[in-house]
Order: structure tokens, then sequence, then C-alpha cells
């Protein structure tokens, strides 16, 4: 004879328990879950602002650490826009030749 | 029992204009279902209401997406359900069922299925229950979903198919290899452990 499937078995026997007490909802639940949910409703106008100050924040970062970074360069660039100005400028090798 | 079912649609206008006592009637309405899915799905260290509110919170965020393709009570289901299988992902999987960490009574329990006899009393169903409890942690949660709400809620595959959104196959094939999962189990308990 096949012996019956032991989960099957245990199973049936778990199912005797009878039905858990009346859902019953906890005092003030409705009324905190119900606020909390439409607060939450009205956040995602707060979450666009927090996000753009984050933006904004983060961009002007960007703004200072490239100012600092780039900064010793501009004196030897410009020096060298100088140098090839002059090398450049017809004027003043027509001035020069006077 | 409600003779009368309740005004959906106008419960969720009002929530959509922001009306507080709308909110608070739909979760109220709603509360028996939210409650009887998280309760029968509950992981261990997480407290009912506090799973309940996480339902009820991602139900109104979400409430935009909801476009009135199937009954609300559905829709709701299914965020009930999947926030059962988040919670039940995050507990860590108990290590392997021993006979040794089975009580007096669920001793009994598994010895009387697994020799064939049977017990008809409450104290043994209860046993029973929390045997079945234990036995469900050492599946993985979307396994222990299905078999639960198959063979200890006795819903069809169609039920279970609304409540988790799941196609028939995907759920057949999990019940398939949580029952060869429980059964390798069974068989690892009388053959290794059983004093």
């Amino acid at each position: 004879m096949k012996r019956q499937d032991p989960w099957l078995k245990l199973v049936a026997a778990a199912r005797r328990v009878p039905a858990d007490e009346p859902m019953e909802l906890p005092p003030g639940f409705a009324t905190r879950v119900a606020a909390l949910g439409l607060a939450q409703r009205r956040e995602p106008a707060d979450f666009f602002g927090v996000f753009a100050l984050r933006a904004l924040g983060l961009a002007l970062a960007v703004v200072v650490t490239s100012a600092v970074v780039g900064f010793p360069l501009s004196p030897v660039s410009a020096a060298d826009n100088n140098a090839s100005d002059d090398f450049d400028d017809p004027v003043a090798e027509l001035v020069a030749q006077l | 029992m409600d003779d009368q079912a309740p005004d959906y649609d106008a419960l969720l206008a009002g929530v959509r204009r922001g009306d507080q006592a709308a909110a608070r009637a739909l979760v109220e309405v709603l509360h028996p279902l939210v409650r009887k899915i998280v309760r029968s799905h509950l992981p261990r260290r997480v407290a009912e209401e506090d799973l309940a509110q996480e339902v009820y919170l991602k139900m109104f965020s979400r409430l935009e997406q909801y476009r009135g393709e199937m009954p609300l009570p559905h829709w709701v289901s299914r965020i009930a359900v999947t926030t059962c299988i988040d919670h039940l992902r995050f507990q860590q999987r108990r290590p392997e069922l021993r006979w040794a960490d089975l009580s007096e009574t669920e001793a009994e329990v598994l010895d009387a299925v697994l020799s064939g006899s049977d017990g008809e009393d409450a104290t043994d169903a209860l046993a029973a229950k929390e045997l079945v409890g234990r036995l469900l942690e050492q599946l993985s949660p979307a396994d222990r979903t299905v078999i639960t709400l198959l063979d200890l809620e006795q819903k069809s595959v169609a039920e279970i198919r609304a409540l988790t959104g799941w196609g028939t196959s995907m759920i057949k094939v999990r019940a398939f290899r949580a029952r060869r999962k429980l059964r390798k189990l069974f068989e690892q308990l009388e053959r290794k452990e059983r004093p």
C-alpha cells in the first residue's frame, strides 16, 4: 500500500486549527496610515525640490573644484597666448620694421 | 457579512483629492484582506501591524498606477503578497531543520505523520501548524508563498494567479519544486534524524 505524502498529512492537520481572531483594526491605525499615505502622496514636489538643491550643490562643488584645479594653469596659458599674440600681430611686425 | 460592496471608485476619487476620511475608509475596507495575507505570510521578527502599514503606504504611493484593469482588492493583494515576499527575502534562511530542534508535541506530530498514524485533537493541529511553519522556512520566499496559498489556504491556481500576478506554469513549477524540497526534508528527518 502506498504511503500518503507526509506533507499533505501535515498540512491537513494544520488546517484543522480554527481561524484566527476577527480582523479588527488596532485603535488609531487607519487614521495614522491614512495620514501617512496622504502625506506621502504630497511628497513628490518636495522630493524634486530636494533633488534640485542637491544638483545645485553638486554643480557649485564642480565649479569650485574646476577653478581650483584650473587656476595654476591659466597664467602659463595666458603667457603663451600673449607670446603668440605678439608673434602673430601683423601691426606690431609692421611697426617693428619701421 | 456585508451585503453591499464598498464603492471603491468613490473612495479612490476621495484619496486622489487628498480626503483624509476617504483614505481612512479605504484602509478600513481593505484591512480584512490585507491582514489575512500578511498574517499567513508573515516573516519571523516582523510585526503584523508594521507589515500591513507598509502595504497601505505602497498602495497610496502607487495609486496613480492603478488603472482599474482589475478589481482594487486584487491589485492591493498583489502589493501585499510582493511586500511579504520582499520581507521573506531579507529574512535569513533558517539552518537545516533537525529533530532535536522540535518541541515535544511537534516531534510527536512528525512521528505520527511519518509513521502514518492519525491524531485528531486540537493540540496536534496547533503543533502541526507550528511544524508546517518550520518546514516552510526552509523554502525560498516565492516557493513558500505558492505552497502556503495552495496547500494551507487551499486556493486554486487561478486564485493564486490573481493574487500574485504570476503565470500558471510558474505557479506549478514553484509548487512542484517546493513539494520536492519538502519531500526531501521529510526523508532526511526520517533517515538521519529520527530517534
